[in-house]
């Protein structure tokens, strides 16, 4: 598995965060825009009519939104309507395996907006955010 | 079109049509129709009811058929590339036409999303047109073929075998098997115009068809009259042919000729007439009905029975596997042939048959071959059970044989066959899956053919889905064919795919946006750059405003450059607008963006060839919500400061200033509401500035260069003045914004005449290039009462603009940014008016730091800027000063009071030349910023609409701290009536000194003395004044003031001692204070002011305190205060503290005092600047002082011989004084017995022995006790004591007391005595 862009997407759909972890430069993290802008309606899709039985509990983990080409987006929602992304250049990802990465990168966001410096639903600038997503999710798994 | 209609239309039984050239001639020369064109309008039968029974042994009806007729030289699919290449002239023509397709995502929100994009339609058709006459298929072979000849041919029967003979055949007829033979019908084409010369009887076209029906049978022949129409009119039947005529493809084929006549001006089928067409119709009705039909069931049942015979049997099946797998050997060779693209389209087709187009129905008799024409005959006939079972039989030999391509169409019809059949929906679109996937070549195949074919089974799939709803498998299905598909083809795929996520439930918008931009994408790359724009234009607004901040950019970069290529610069200007807000984008980006705007501005202008309107411009960032608005009606504002001020602080102020302590118009002043509200309007007067406060900020990290920044408004005239042009002055500002400024800019505009005014909004140039505009977007009232509050604060954008009036120009000079506290500064006020004179003027002063002399204006006549001539100057001198305060209000909590200056209603201010000064005097009294509020009244001589004008000004002072003063009185010890003053002067001063002038009490009666003990502080020195010190010690108890000449650097302290003589009686109350000397200058005017504002304040307090209280309880308070007032000024004397004078009673309590408080002032001078300063300390109450004062005097030092004398008697005098204003009763009690002066009778008489007490070394002689009865206010008395002395030294007499005892009101005391000391020493 290989990720190649983390992203983090507020309740009103806006990017907070966006990181390309290829060496692509602005091309790349256009097309990985256009990608996880493309896959926030079926984030939408699964959340108005998720797909579980009635006993199921709620799972944040939404499992894989949007197959390209090249690429998988995988998502990620939050209690408090926070989208987490992530695209993957690998067409075997496990879920086990993205629910792993899912929460590392939860954790890092829960970390970045409890600094009472930040406002809600503002981007976000963090630089330990920053490093934390390219230094825990990088592929090492 | 329902899917089903659409299916019969697309198979079903084709007619090839032959014609001669006359009858070519007669049908193109006067309609510009050929005669497949003319017969095609006519192939659709809709109210048939014809019996047919084809293998079942149950017949059904058909209702309605559809005949498709082509040219026999046109039945040929063209090559792939030139299929191709139509194909891309088709999307290339449905671009010239793109400006005219909906709004999409307007139309999303109007819950009216099409179905398809206008081109798709189209698209889709001539894709299928462009697969027609496939190898595989036989549904697109000619069932009937008709001979079209000119009912002026001389024979008709020989032409007609000729023709025949002679005719092009298509590729699949060319190898027809003798099974299956082709019907053949002739039609008699007769030209119905009136012919110059009658034409012989043997030739009327009724004669001829005789003579057809004669030679070819009876029912194979028929007659059509055309062209009885008036050709000189405009065609009304041009709109039958526009959905049939199809345009050709180059190398012709697809149904098509090459080549086709032009268009007629009168348009298609000028020449025909209605009855021509009823004719025509009728003609192939008969035709279908009585001839194809019948044959079509006919061909059906012979295919059917040689299947039977072939398939049917034991021996059959032998023969078919054997066959199989011979057949399965030549097919692959075939088909490999035929899909590697080598077989060209022969230039003449006809006549050059192609060896390579037999395909698998090379040999028609072969057993599959008859399968699959039986299928499609079925079909055709609409007989679809057995076409579906045919299909299915064929499939599993296809199947079992590996031959995909044909296994592919086969379930491609299938999927069509079962649809007609009523199959669900599943097994339909199983069946077209299918097909996809067998026609779709392999990973490494490149075969052309396969992807088109799998493509069109994805398009019928796709319609299929779509029209019954399955949108998600109409997306799916057109998303797969993109795929394998190139450049234009498959980005109208991908259109139209993202058109389906639109009728999702809720529609994928953004999924739908991608596909559309990847669409654009693959169209610009095809160099289809009008559909490419289109795509994105069309979603750029799903990301606007969401912050997809690289994505807006991209969108709008490639539409702004397009645009441009494409000569819209209006698009483009519009496209490189949007990209200018990027914050986030580096700065040479910004730079570029900004450049490429201007550049395409610069071309609109110069293309527009007159200046550029007013274009939406994001940069600078404008906050349009909330404008600050500023001006003057009948409330003027002199400075930035004034308005500054709250509102209601200036009404405050105004209620002072105007005679009816009115500001503003009533309900009563109005009459009705309308006329108060109208009242109530915003006013402002024509000729003086209205200014409008804009937040302007550069979001941008380069620099803005803002030009011709200027106000937008509009000025409705008075119907009077109607017709009057220029009527608003707008000021034009430049700003140059740094990188990430905010800065506020005030715009002014004057409007010169009366009339209704309305500020719109704001206009500027970008940098001298690009003009914007803005209109102000107030948010819209909320209801309830906190959206009337809201309200209220709004700006109001819309003015009555009154006629101009005079103004009062005030300008005050010579005041300092910064001063210390306490300095005089002398400054000058000049007056003059704009627009005419004034007059009535008033000033109003809320701080008592300002002081106005009139007076002194007089002095200054010869001053430039007073009035030169001598009528002026006599004008000037009846402004009278009549400087007074008067206190707010009681019901207006003010802390502060108003001085008020008035000129007179005589005097007037006109213009600049009438310009009038006089001098003022600064004395701030407290440290700290200082904002002087200054109110001017005055009343305009003309203007009917303002009777008055009030002239709000403000002057920020900043002083700074310059001296902490602090005094302390305490009663002299060895005197009754003198006090010590202890004066602490700390210097606050950070760099600068000062030098003390003097000290001088300004209080009546009393008298400053210096004390020159050299018991004095290290620091100070307190020296009379050297020139009058004569004077002063000659009359040391009659000075007022005392120079000290001292000076006192910055952060030190001086320590200065007097001695203060109180007055020697009580002075009456109005007395005081004594005004007769303080206003010899401005100090002591000021300390005069200073303090009537004390006195002024404790009587507002007392007033205040007064009011609060209930009326039953009055008269108690009055007592209980009165009590208060003399007790707290005993319990201060007591424990030596200063009554507070801000205190409830405090008028009292010092009324009561017998000597009362002096009040000082210190002068000083900065020695830096030479500055002079006054501090003022008002009613320093002494400290440590009873009610009744008393001191034991007498001798000090004595000698005595004890050798002769043992007792010393020494002479004592005790005296009394009565500080206090009330009489009171005292008994003084010496010796040790103090233990009993509870036991002291108030009333008991002088007299009684003192009992000698054995243990000390002084005795007290005479009198225990000694009672005054009465002791006035004021008074003095003196007791004489004795006191023996037993021994030599130092004797320490404080064994004595006093206690007094005040009758009205209820006061009492004890004052014990300070000790007295006695030296005895031996006498020689």
């Amino acid at each position: 598995m290989v990720l190649v862009c983390a992203s983090v997407v507020g309740r009103a759909n806006n990017p907070l965060y966006f990181r390309s972890l290829l060496p692509g430069g602005d091309a790349e993290i256009l097309k990985f825009q256009y990608i996880v802008h493309c896959a926030l309606d079926a984030v939408e899709e699964k959340v108005t009519s998720p797909q579980r039985r009635s006993g199921d509990a709620v799972e944040s983990y939404l499992g894989l939104l949007y197959p390209t080409e090249d690429y998988r987006v995988y998502g990620y929602i939050s209690n408090t309507r926070i989208k987490l992304m992530l695209i993957v250049d690998d067409h075997v990802a496990r879920d086990d395996e993205m629910r792993q990465v899912f929460k590392k990168f939860h954790q890092a966001y829960v970390d970045a907006a409890s600094n009472p410096f930040y406002t809600a639903n503002t981007p976000l600038t963090s630089k330990r955010f920053d490093s934390t997503v390219t230094a825990k999710l990088t592929p090492r798994t | 079109m329902e899917f089903r209609a659409q299916t019969l239309e697309n198979i079903s039984p084709v007619v090839m049509v032959v014609a001669s050239p006359e009858a070519e001639a007669i049908c193109q020369s006067q309609n510009g129709l050929t005669v497949t064109d003319l017969l095609r309008p006519h192939g659709f039968f809709h109210h048939l009811s014809v019996p047919v029974r084809t293998v079942g042994e149950q017949s059904y009806r058909i209702k309605e058929m559809r005949l498709r007729f082509y040219e026999a030289s046109a039945m040929y699919q063209p090559a792939p590339k030139a299929a191709d290449d139509h194909l891309r002239n088709v999307l290339s023509n449905a671009a010239k036409n793109v400006a005219d397709t909906p709004d999409l995502l307007a139309a999303i929100k109007k819950g009216e999303v099409p179905d398809a994009l206008p081109w798709f339609k189209k698209y889709r058709e001539e894709y299928m047109r462009m697969l027609r006459f496939s190898d595989n298929e036989t549904f697109d072979h000619p069932v009937a073929c008709l001979l079209v000849l000119s009912a002026s041919e001389p024979n008709v029967v020989q032409a007609a075998e000729e023709m025949f003979q002679t005719m092009p055949l298509p590729p699949a007829m060319r190898d027809s098997s003798p099974q299956s033979p082709v019907l053949r019908h002739h039609l008699l084409l007769h030209d119905d115009r009136p012919q110059p010369a009658a034409p012989p009887p043997d030739s009327q076209p009724e004669g001829k068809l005789a003579q057809m029906k004669e030679g070819l049978g009876d029912g194979a022949c028929s007659l059509v009259r055309i062209n009885s129409g008036d050709k000189q009119r405009k065609s009304t039947l041009a709109g039958l042919w526009h959905s049939q005529i199809r345009s050709p493809v180059d190398g012709g084929g697809a149904g098509e000729p090459s080549s086709k006549p032009s268009v007629p001006e009168q348009g298609y089928g000028a020449a025909l007439s209605t009855s021509d067409l009823d004719g025509l119709k009728r003609s192939m009705e008969d035709f279908a009905v009585r001839a194809l039909i019948p044959h079509l069931e006919g061909k059906v049942r012979s295919l059917s029975q040689q299947v039977a015979l072939t398939r049917k049997g034991f021996k059959n099946q032998i023969k078919t596997l054997l066959w199989r797998n011979r057949s399965a050997t030549s097919s692959a060779i075939l088909s490999s042939a035929t899909s590697n693209g080598q077989a060209e389209t022969p230039a003449t087709p006809m006549r050059t048959p192609r060896a390579s187009t037999t395909g698998v129905f090379s040999s028609l008799s072969g057993s599959q071959a008859q399968l699959r024409q039986l299928a499609d005959a079925a079909f055709l006939i609409q007989d679809f059970e057995t076409a579906a079972s045919t299909l299915r039989t064929l499939a599993v030999d296809y199947r079992s044989e590996k031959l995909w391509h044909s296994y592919a169409s086969v379930q491609e019809l299938l999927g069509l066959a079962t649809f007609m059949t009523g199959a669900s929906m599943q097994e339909v679109m199983t069946h077209f899956k299918e097909a996809f996937q067998r026609f779709s070549p392999g990973e490494r195949d490149t075969n052309r053919d396969g992807v088109r074919y799998a493509t069109r089974s994805m398009l019928l799939l796709a319609q299929y889905a779509s029209l019954h709803g399955q949108w998600a498998e109409a997306h799916q299905a057109l998303m797969r064919a993109h795929l394998q598909e190139e450049e234009g083809r498959a980005a109208v795929l991908l259109e139209q795919a993202a058109l389906c996520l639109l009728h999702h439930q809720p529609p994928c918008i953004r999924r739908f946006a991608f596909h559309f931009v990847l669409a654009g994408l693959r169209y610009n790359s095809c160099n289809l750059r009008n559909l490419g724009r289109h795509a994105y234009r069309q979603v750029v607004g799903v990301y606007e405003g969401r912050q997809w901040a690289f994505i807006e950019e991209h969108l709008h970069d490639v539409l702004g450059k397009q645009s441009k290529a494409a000569g819209d610069l209006h698009g483009a200007v519009r496209h490189f607008l949007a990209m200018l807000p990027c914050p986030r984008s580096p700065p040479s980006w910004q730079t570029f963006y900004l450049r490429q705007f201007l550049d395409a501005a610069t071309q609109l202008a110069a293309s527009c060839k007159e200046e550029l309107g007013p274009l939406d411009l994001p940069l600078p960032l404008v906050n349009m919500r909330h404008p600050q608005v500023f001006y003057d009606n009948q409330t003027c504002h002199a400075n930035g400061a004034a308005r500054a001020v709250p509102g209601s602080q200036w009404r405050r102020l105004e209620s002072l200033l105007l005679p009816g302590g009115d500001a503003g118009p009533n309900w009563l002043d109005a009459g009705s509401k309308a006329n108060l509200a109208s009242l109530q309007n915003e006013v402002c007067v024509a000729g003086e500035a209205v200014t409008v406060a804009v937040q302007l900020s550069n979001p941008l990290g380069i620099p803005l260069v803002i030009s011709r920044l200027s106000v937008l408004a509009h000025l409705d005239p008075l119907e009077e003045q109607e017709g009057s042009a220029g009527s608003i002055l707008a000021e034009e500002v430049e700003v140059t914004l740094a990188a990430g400024e905010a800065r506020e800019v005030r715009l002014q505009l004057r409007p010169q005449m009366a009339g209704s005014l309305t500020i719109r909004g704001i206009t500027w140039t970008l940098s001298d290039i690009a003009r914007g505009e803005r209109i102000f977007k107030l948010p819209a009232a909320r209801h309830g009462s906190r959206a009337s509050r809201d309200h209220l604060r709004q700006p109001k954008l819309l003015f009555k603009v009154i006629p101009s009036a005079p103004l009062l120009q005030v300008d005050l000079q010579g005041l300092p940014g910064s001063v210390p506290e306490g300095a005089l500064v002398q400054g000058r006020l000049h007056l003059s008016s704009r627009g005419g004179p004034v007059s009535n003027i008033r000033l109003l002063a809320a701080e008592p730091h300002l002081l106005l002399d009139l007076s002194a204006s007089l002095a200054n006549s010869a001053d430039d800027t007073l009035p030169s001539s001598a009528e002026e100057r006599d004008r000037t001198a009846q402004a009278e000063s009549t400087a007074s305060f008067r206190l707010p209000q009681a019901n207006v909590p003010n802390k502060g009071q108003a001085f008020i200056t008035s000129w007179g209603s005589g005097f007037s201010v006109d213009g600049q030349a009438g310009a009038c000064s006089w001098p003022v005097c600064f004395h701030p009294r407290l440290s700290g910023r200082l904002l002087l509020h200054l109110l001017w009244y005055f009343e305009p001589s003309s203007g009917e609409d303002l009777k008055f004008r009030m002239l709000r000004m403000v002057h920020e002072v900043e002083v700074v701290p310059s001296l902490d003063c602090r005094a302390q009185l305490i009663p002299a010890p060895d005197d009754l009536h003198t006090y010590l003053l202890r004066l602490q002067i700390n210097s606050l001063q950070e760099a600068e000194g000062l030098e003390l002038q003097q000290l001088a009490c300004s209080s009546p009666g009393w008298h400053l003395e210096p004390l020159t003990s050299p018991a004095q502080a290290d620091s100070s020195s307190g020296s009379e004044l050297p020139s009058e010190s004569a004077a002063n010690r000659a009359r040391s108890i009659g000075s007022r003031a005392v120079r000290l000449q001292q000076a006192l650097p910055a952060k030190l302290q001086a320590l200065l001692y007097f001695r203060l003589h109180p007055p020697a009686q009580p002075l009456p109350a109005q007395l005081q204070p004594d005004t007769g000397q303080a206003a010899e200058d401005a100090a002591a005017r000021f300390h005069l002011q200073g303090k009537q504002l004390r006195l002024a304040q404790a009587q507002a307090a007392h007033d205040r305190q007064q009011a609060s209280q209930p009326k039953q309880k009055q008269k108690q308070k009055e007592r209980q205060e009165a009590d208060t007032a003399v007790q707290i000024q005993a319990s201060t004397a007591s424990s030596n503290a200063a009554p507070p004078s801000s205190a409830p009673g405090a008028v009292q309590a010092s009324q009561r005092w017998a000597g009362g408080a002096p009040d000082l002032s210190l002068h000083w001078l900065s020695s830096h600047d030479h500055l002079p300063g006054t501090h003022h300390l008002y009613e320093c109450w002494p400290q440590g002082m009873a009610g009744v004062q008393m001191v034991l005097r007498g001798a000090s030092d004595i000698q005595h011989n004890f050798a002769a004398q043992p007792l010393c008697r020494v002479q004592l005098q005790l005296s009394l004084r009565n500080c206090l204003a009330a009489e009171v009763a005292a008994v003084a009690t010496f010796g040790s017995t103090l233990q009993d002066e509870a036991s002291a009778s108030w009333t008991a008489a002088d007299g009684g022995a003192a009992d000698v007490p054995a243990c000390h070394t002084h005795i007290w002689c005479g009198r225990k006790q000694a009672h005054i009865a009465a002791l006035p206010s004021g008074a003095v008395h003196h007791i004489a004591v004795e006191v023996m002395l037993t021994s030599e030294g130092m004797h320490e007499l404080n064994d004595f007391q006093l206690r007094w005892k005040c009758s009205v009101p209820q006061l009492s005391g004890t004052c014990h005595g300070k000790p007295h000391f006695i030296r005895i020493s031996s006498q020689p």
